[in-house]
């Protein structure tokens, strides 16, 4: 297969077979076990262009005409001139100037990219592959190198309507873990380049996934959160979740919100309220325990740490980071921590940080130091044989690799969870779950499969080999992701390969482990029932 | 012939001189950008497990302990043996090594032989050990020039992963540099077995008295010349970018503080202008008109 193939049109370039993946350790290790993965639906692929993979993340429509098709690609075109300009692009123009202009196609990167690793190694999965390709459309519509010289420096391609869908499909085939940038001995970064593509269709064509935008961003600006939970419904929330503390640990707390002039301000990726109340619960009982002077705000976004924008739209995560620093500032908290949620660690702690000026420029750090200094410091009393169980940790890749932040969750595994086992490779040369980038939340057509199969599977695989000597459902098992994203994924993918029901694998936050050792608090505080 | 040797040399490192500086400046002239750095930071305190200053409760309240010792360490100890590359794909490490072994004992035979012909022009005899060094270092650099070019260009067109993405001006630079080697290595054989007519050759371009080399000499000087051309439209600057991209980009996690210059830089950045189209953006508007107003 070749660069400009994708320009080509075809049925369908790849087909991923469940004999191309690469293959699990017992009990999944027969790849006639392997779920099927759902096919498009004839209606799909009529109405959508699909020839890629047979996967849609973005659903991009067909054009009815040919003056749909070329405005299309101009649309591209435009909004690819002014991705490589300062006034529209200067907050990641040297950045992917560098990716674009110095990567020597040495391919060192591509074992690195769990994606095309699981695939078998499929060409397009390649983290050099839409690297090159945007390269070509650069050197011939942009720079319009002549004919002789493209040739010899094998820049021909054809711009097309199939190569733009086809790309744009493709910028959602990378979860921006950057894991292959952190082995590029010259500092390119293809996973950048993913993201950068992303920004063409968001920024000048108004294209990206609806869980991203529309449900996403969008309506975490209109409504307070991406989940839809209005700040009326926070209220109903915090109140089912005092009387959930109350009932599983006997323990009365108010939880602290909108309180003026607190010490922390403790944004929780909104999902954690929906789908795993204990973990926000556990926050709550942790700082209420250590006599933390702390609150929730109720203000709109102000309950959602999430940041989409860090994915896909520089316009976007500039508006939730504003956001998210003018209720700190009105609140007149002294600091803002961010829960268990990694993309939203790397958008408001890191990214946002050259966003944030003058008096919105209000400290901001992650909530594992704080834990670690409890639970290392004796704060709160605690009983590791309590946590007496295999446990590993997932580590999430904005937190670590993009961050930094490696040891304080591992000291604080160290201290309360006597059966840790560290996965292979882990820290800031861990593997992505599979769900970054948004992947997690991307529910359309037949994306979810991919992404269990797929983006997923070094991650299955790296949880199944840690557990392997105890792999029997017998014994209960955890993984720990601090990360509300991952959780998500680790959950979907569990439940694709049914590895609670085979292996007994539970997963879950970091908070909740340690309010499960805490000597105070009677009943195990993890339910070990799958959700 | 010889003027235009003479020309054409002081030409080709004008050139190049001139085409590097102004690949640098664009380089460095790009906007400040948001923050993408990844781990591990080697300036870092806990640059061995990657962690960061991000670890510290209230990590505004201490100062950053940056090491610049030991980021230049980690890129020294890169430069020198290629550990991503060994790491990775011993083969290709192999050649891969070789061939920039070659290319720095070229850039230090070009240095032995001008700062040579300097000391002598300022009439200080050259020891025959120098001169064995400058034919030392021309034959480490032709002979592991052509093996190690030769291997990258056989992986190159043998491994499908490579091939692909592998154009003709890539084999063209790998047979050209062979080429350089295999000129070099017949000069020293057939007509300057130290290099001395060579040196004496920039000893003529200093004090502008051209004198007369060899044909196969002239054809050396010219190959080296076109190689000083050449290289700006190659990657080979990436001996320095990769320090900016290391330094600018990847461990760039610099905090922006209230007050600060970067914070000022920044204000620059926000108060632009954006032309992009997308229906949640107004083009037109400035960056920090649009991150204030919630567009729905």
């Amino acid at each position: 297969m070749k660069i400009e193939d994708l320009s080509k049109k075809s049925e369908q370039l790849i087909e991923i077979t469940p004999h191309d993946l690469i293959p699990l350790p017992y009990p999944y290790d027969n790849p006639t076990d392997e779920p099927p993965m759902k096919g498009l639906t004839e209606e799909q692929k009529a109405r959508y262009e699909a020839s890629l993979d047979g996967i849609l993340a973005i659903g991009i429509p067909k054009p009815s005409n040919k003056e749909e098709e070329e405005g299309f690609v101009k649309r591209f075109l435009s909004g690819l001139e002014k991705l490589l300009t300062p006034a529209n692009n200067w907050t990641f123009l040297q950045p992917l100037y560098h990716s674009l202009e110095y990567c020597v196609k040495c391919q060192i990167c591509n074992d690195s990219c769990p994606a095309y690793l699981a695939s078998g190694k499929k060409e397009i999965y390649r983290p050099t592959y839409r690297a090159e390709v945007l390269r070509r459309i650069i050197n011939k519509y942009i720079k319009k190198s002549n004919k002789v010289l493209l040739k010899l420096a094998g820049s021909d391609i054809d711009l097309n309507w199939t190569l733009v869908a086809r790309l744009g499909e493709l910028a959602y085939r990378c979860t921006l873990c950057r894991k292959c940038a952190q082995v590029c001995p010259l500092g390119v970064d293809n996973g950048l380049i993913s993201r950068e593509i992303r920004k063409i269709f968001s920024q000048e064509m108004g294209i990206a996934p609806k869980e991203l935008h529309e449900m996403g961003t969008v309506q975490q600006l209109r409504t307070g959160s991406s989940t839809g939970i209005t700040p009326k419904a926070l209220g109903n929330i915090i109140e089912f979740m005092e009387e959930e503390i109350e009932e599983k640990t006997g323990r009365k707390i108010k939880i602290p919100v909108d309180k003026e002039g607190a010490e922390i301000l403790l944004i929780h990726n909104a999902g954690e309220f929906i789908s795993w109340p204990e973990n926000t619960e556990a926050f709550a009982i942790i700082f209420d325990a250590a006599g933390i002077d702390w609150t929730l705000a109720s203000d709109l976004i102000g309950y959602d740490a999430v940041n989409y924008g860090v994915w896909y739209d520089d316009v976007q995560l500039a508006r939730i980071a504003v956001k998210h620093a003018e209720i700190a500032r009105q609140l007149k908290v002294k600091k803002i921590n961010v829960g268990e949620c990694g993309h939203a660690h790397k958008a408001m702690i890191v990214v946002a940080d050259r966003v944030l000026t003058g008096e919105l420029n209000i400290p901001r750090e992650s909530a594992l130091p704080i834990l670690q200094e409890l639970v290392c410091n004796g704060k709160i009393k605690l009983d590791p044989s309590r946590n007496n169980f295999p446990v590993t940790l997932h580590d999430p890749c904005n937190m670590v690799r993009l961050m930094g932040i490696v040891e304080p969750q591992r000291q604080i595994m160290r201290n309360i969870c006597p059966d840790f086992r560290e996965m292979e490779p882990h820290g800031v040369e861990n593997y992505c779950c599979g769900g970054g980038s948004g992947f997690a939340i991307m529910q359309s057509m037949n994306f979810p499969d991919w992404r269990s199969a797929v983006s997923g599977r070094l991650k299955l695989k790296q949880i199944l080999e840690v557990f392997q000597s105890v792999i029997s459902p017998e014994t209960k098992k955890y993984v720990c992701a601090p990360c509300s994203n991952c959780k998500g994924q680790i959950r979907d993918l569990f439940a694709y390969y049914n590895v609670f029901e085979r292996c007994n694998i539970f997963y879950g936050g970091l908070v909740e482990l340690i309010v499960n050792a805490m000597v105070d608090i009677k009943k195990p505080f993890i339910e070990w029932e799958w959700h | 012939m010889n003027i235009f040797l003479v020309i054409f040399t002081y030409f080709s490192y004008c050139f190049i001189a001139v085409a590097y500086t102004i690949k640098i400046a664009k380089y460095i002239k790009l906007p400040v950008h948001l923050r993408w750095e990844l781990y591990p930071v080697m300036h870092e305190e806990k640059y061995h497990y990657g962690g960061s200053y991000l670890e510290q409760k209230d990590w505004w309240d201490y100062g950053q302990h940056k090491s610049l010792w030991k980021a230049l360490r980690y890129l020294l100890r890169d430069y020198l043996y290629f550990e991503s590359y060994l790491k990775k794909d011993k083969v290709y490490w192999f050649f891969l090594y070789i061939a920039h072994i070659s290319f720095l004992a070229l850039i230090l035979f070009q240095i032995l032989i001008i700062s040579s012909a300097i000391i002598e022009l300022n009439g200080i005899r050259i020891a025959g050990d120098s001169a064995s060094l400058i034919k030392i270092s021309g034959i480490i650099c032709f002979i592991t020039g052509i093996i190690g070019n030769m291997g990258l260009f056989i992986i190159r067109l043998s491994r499908p992963d490579l091939r692909i993405y592998t154009n003709i001006l890539i084999y063209f630079g790998y047979m050209f540099y062979i080429l350089l080697c295999i000129i070099g290595l017949l000069a020293l054989y057939y007509a300057d077995s130290h290099f001395l007519w060579y040196r004496e050759f920039w000893k003529g371009m200093f004090i502008l008295q051209p004198i007369s080399v060899s044909f196969i000499m002239a054809i050396f000087i010219m190959l080296i010349n076109l190689h000083l051309v050449y290289l700006p439209f190659t990657k080979a600057i990436h001996y320095i970018t990769r320090l900016f991209a290391f330094f600018l980009i990847r461990w760039d996690d610099k905090p922006n503080k209230k007050g600060g210059k970067l914070e000022k830089k920044i204000m620059e950045k926000m108060d632009q202008k954006v032309s992009w189209l997308g229906p949640h953006i107004e083009a037109g508007k400035r960056w920090i008109d649009l991150a204030k107003m919630d567009k729905r």
